[in-house]
């Protein structure tokens, strides 16, 4: 086990390696660079060339990229140019743990309701409660967050005032271990609305895959087996067919987590959470190159954890898998 | 094993949570983010919650550019002068006086020395003096203005408005690196006599002197901390708040600084203790956030202009409309074919009905603009029936739009296109949808006054939409007319007709030269002009400037003005507070009863 992932570990140094030149690449040879100008102003040619010495962008191309991965080798992801003085290290130290708590706390959301509401309506199936359970899927998948959150915060907040309408309720000055936020009741009031209106999205593409994973599975022979046996109705969709059914749930459930926990842009303005996700789309439009690239990698390296995540959860969920 | 190890984790993760939930964390002092409860109490200090709706990206007076960051900045930090909220004129901030040398090339600032620098202990919750190594109080001098601008000059620094004050003597050569930064024409004969001298003789210096980049810095604090000397731990400041807390992309805090003798001195002074700043980027957000009470003041979305400012408006009188010192504005590519005769570009300005636009589609209360400096400004000709009169209503004295519209057919017939019918032309915009009602609405005006003209619209990312307009970019990528705002940063018609449009200066993405065929001697007339009124007695200078104007907009007619900025804001009744073009955050008064009794 340990020795398949190091392999999968080292696997994933070359493919980092390619998104990390491809994205410095890309960035690069969109027309328009960091410092043309300053707000609708164009800046003059010589002030454009003070900045670009500050930051190195009068080097070839080629010393540029050897210097950011001598930065990566450091750990050190390079300065932002937009924000003058702060770097993209303290950046996403400040701003990940955010996007982070929130989506962590919308996948638990997701999963309280999505997978126990996939399970009965796939044992109840082709009833009422299937099919209203269907129903309030489809209507989860389909309100788009851009949608929901606005309405939630009119509702909730502007109309009777329950809860406070934006805003995170913790900052990067009180976390824990850098990314715990204290519990407190303001932290509770602020985390609801955001999680509802991502979570509920989740939620139901949790639910429908549960139950499509779900009614497949008892159909097989040894859940017939099971019930033969003698097995409470309970113990064999519990201990049984529940196992061998989350592996579908699994398989998104791994590049769903990493995409939720680096930020989700529009739930993020919306409440005016200052997490990750709005920096993936400031910084291209800022030209903010060290800003681009740490984002990409960030989400990069998240993601290739989360697939070797996965592989191993397929082998404690089916004991047929085996990585030895 | 396996399952083991992650029974463990998970027991660990509970065990720090339990754990996080016990303790209770040391809130800082800054912490706004409640929104409930943080205002009880018996009458705490007068707190302003207010949003400055984006991160500001410094607030190193150096290195600012953009409002948010000058918000801030002249909030804790002086100038030798600064801009009376009424009129712009500059008026004394720490200089007290200043005179011109009779050849207007040297200026000599008489400074006081009362002012302290001021530091937020977090410990204490106070703001406290610097005080040097032997104890004594730390004042604002001569030689810090001289350093702050010294160091605005130097390419080290890399600022982006350093070529705001290429007008003193040195500072150009030394930011293009062919000078030193020591030969900068900035001297501090002593503590409180400051010299400058400016390579023309510029009228308009002490407002440039109003600006952050030449605001005065604490070269020990830059030196020790580095890029990082501006955040709330380290930073030194001198004017009448100061930075108590800066939660990144979040929230700032700023306390009063009673050592500011802005206090004392200013009748104009407010009386409010502690500024929190939050940092919403979304305006429907900010909005239900004030209606919510969670902030004393709001920008108004666009889709509640109506609510917020129609009859019988459930907000009562809650709304305010205010100028602002920018204009928008249409620009033509002059060496595109299509746009290359000036009658052309005169019909189509005829026959942009400035009027509707304003009052049907953008509902701001802005104003219709006839020309490019906007009224908020030395130099202004707006609303002169003398300069474009054909874009003013017949209440202003000009020809109304109706008859600016038989003037553009005429115009355009004489060109070669009756009706339009042959021209075929392209208008460029950012990627944004108010600016894409606008230029929706101006090809239907264009279609209407000339049915035969093919209007196209492009629009493109901001990037790459100013990338394709520069002067360098390839012509067949340019539109033929594109967009723009311009808003000033020193209230003078310097910084709009010679800085933007002067062909020897500005960035001139009109692209007039002095041998264009059809306008060649008008662009020459305009590049003498513009350059001569920087030195001319203000008197003399107000003529040329109208008859720049009347270059730029009528007879060149190489940019459409369209309209005058406004400020949209809502405002709860307990706060008393400015729209000027900076928020003047020391001259705000809140009534705490009214805001507690919610």
């Amino acid at each position: 086990m340990t020795a398949y992932i190091i392999r999968r570990l080292l696997y994933a140094i070359p493919v980092l390696f390619c998104i990390i030149l491809v994205t410095f690449l890309l960035a690069r040879s969109l027309p328009g660079g960091p410092f043309d100008r300053a707000g609708d102003k164009t800046l003059p040619e010589s002030i454009r060339q003070n900045l670009e010495a500050k930051y190195g962008l009068d080097d070839p191309a080629y010393i540029q990229f050897a210097n950011y991965l001598g930065g990566i080798v450091r750990g050190d992801l390079g300065p932002s140019y937009s924000y003058r003085g702060r770097s993209v290290n303290q950046i996403i130290k400040e701003s990940f743990p955010i996007s982070l708590q929130l989506g962590i706390l919308s996948i638990l959301l997701a999963v309280i309701i999505g997978i126990p509401a996939g399970i009965i309506a796939a044992l109840k199936q082709n009833t009422w409660i299937d099919y209203s359970s269907s129903f309030v899927a489809i209507l989860g998948v389909s309100i788009p967050n851009i949608v929901l959150g606005p309405l939630l915060i009119y509702v909730v907040s502007v109309q009777f005032g329950w809860l406070p309408a934006a805003r995170w309720g913790a900052n990067y000055k009180q976390f824990y271990f850098g990314w715990i936020p204290p519990m407190t009741k303001d932290f509770w009031i602020h985390a609801i609305l955001p999680v509802i209106t991502l979570g509920t999205a989740f939620s139901a593409t949790f639910a429908r895959l549960t139950r499509a994973s779900l009614l497949q599975t008892i159909r097989e022979d040894y859940i017939r087996t099971a019930r033969a046996k003698g097995l409470t109705e309970y113990g064999v969709i519990m201990r049984h067919a529940m196992k061998n059914s989350m592996i579908p749930v699994v398989t998104v459930f791994g590049p769903l987590l990493i995409g939720v926990v680096t930020g989700s842009f529009v739930v993020e303005r919306i409440f005016g959470i200052p997490g990750m996700g709005e920096f993936f789309v400031t910084s291209i439009t800022n030209r903010d190159y060290p800003i681009v690239l740490g984002t990409t990698l960030l989400y990069s390296v998240g993601l290739v954890l989360a697939n070797i995540g996965v592989d191993l959860a397929y082998a404690w969920l089916d004991p047929r898998i085996r990585y030895d | 094993m396996y399952k083991r190890s992650y029974v463990v984790m998970l027991l660990l993760a509970l065990a720090a949570m339990v754990f996080s939930a016990c303790a209770a964390p040391a809130v800082p002092a800054g912490d706004s983010s409640g929104s409930d409860g943080d205002m009880a109490g018996d009458m705490g200090p007068v707190t302003v919650r207010y949003n400055l709706a984006t991160e500001p990206p410094t607030v190193d007076p150096a290195l600012s550019t953009d409002t948010t960051s000058s918000a801030v900045i002249r909030s804790i930090d002086v100038g030798l002068t600064r801009l009376n909220p009424e009129d712009s004129s500059a008026e004394p901030s720490l200089a007290t006086d200043w005179s011109q040398s009779d050849d207007g090339l040297t200026w000599t600032f008489n400074l006081r020395t009362d002012i302290p620098w001021v530091k937020y202990n977090a410990d204490s919750g106070e703001v406290e003096e610097v005080t040097g190594d032997d104890g004594s109080v730390m004042y604002v001098t001569a030689p810090q203005v001289e350093y702050g601008i010294k160091r605005a000059c130097d390419p080290e620094t890399a600022s982006d408005y350093a070529y705001i004050l290429y007008v003193i003597d040195g500072c150009e050569a030394a930011n293009i690196g062919e000078g030193a930064v020591d030969d900068i024409a900035v001297t501090a004969l002593d503590d409180a006599t400051l010299e400058i001298s400016t390579t023309y003789a510029a009228s308009f210096f002490p407002q440039i002197v109003s600006m952050p980049t030449a605001f005065p810095t604490p070269q020990g604090v830059i030196e020790e901390f580095g890029d990082v000397w501006t955040e709330a731990d380290n930073i030194v400041s001198n004017g009448p708040y100061a930075m108590s807390e800066w939660i990144h992309n979040d929230s700032m805090q700023l306390v009063k600084n009673p050592f500011s003798p802005l206090w004392a001195e200013d009748s104009r002074a407010g009386n409010v203790d502690v500024y929190n700043f939050v940092m919403i980027e979304e305006a429907s957000t900010e909005f239900a956030m004030y209606e919510n009470n969670e902030l004393d003041d709001s920008t108004v979305p666009q889709d509640q202009m109506d609510a917020v400012f129609g009859d019988g408006s459930a907000y009562g009188d809650e709304g305010h409309i205010a100028p602002n010192n920018c204009t928008y504005f249409y620009g033509f590519i002059t060496k595109k074919e299509a746009v290359s005769d000036p009658n052309v570009r005169r019909a189509l300005s005829m026959a942009v009905d400035r009027v509707t636009l304003v009052d049907q589609i953008l509902k701001g209360g802005q104003e219709p603009a006839n020309s490019f400096t906007n009224p908020a400004n030395f130099g202004t000709v707006a609303f002169d029936p003398e300069v474009a009169p054909w874009a003013l209503t017949e209440d202003l004295g000009g020809t109304g739009y109706a008859a600016a519209v038989e003037m553009g057919k005429q115009l355009m017939a004489d060109a070669g296109y009756p009706d339009g019918e042959g021209l075929t032309l392209t208008i460029g915009h950012n990627v944004s949808e108010g600016h894409a009602r606008i230029a929706q609405a101006i090809q239907a005006m264009w279609t209407a006054a000339y049915p035969a003209i093919q209007v196209n619209i492009e629009t493109q990312e901001w990037g790459v939409y100013l990338d394709s307009i520069e002067n360098d970019a390839p012509m067949e990528n340019k539109p033929d007319v594109y967009r723009l705002g311009w808003c000033a940063d020193y209230p003078h018609a310097n910084n709009w007709v010679h800085e933007v449009f002067n062909p020897d200066a500005g960035s001139n993405r009109i692209m007039i030269t002095p041998d264009d065929p059809a306008i060649g001697d008008l662009v020459a007339e305009y590049t003498q002009l513009t350059k001569d009124a920087q030195t001319a007695s203000p008197e003399d200078s107000l003529a040329m400037y109208k008859r720049a104007e009347q270059l730029l907009v009528d007879e060149m007619a190489a940019i459409i003005p369209i309209y005058f900025y406004t400020t949209v804001r809502i405002t709860k009744p307990w706060l008393n507070r400015l729209y000027a073009n900076d928020p003047y955050f020391e001259y705000w008064t809140l009534d705490q009863s009214g805001q507690e009794g919610m």
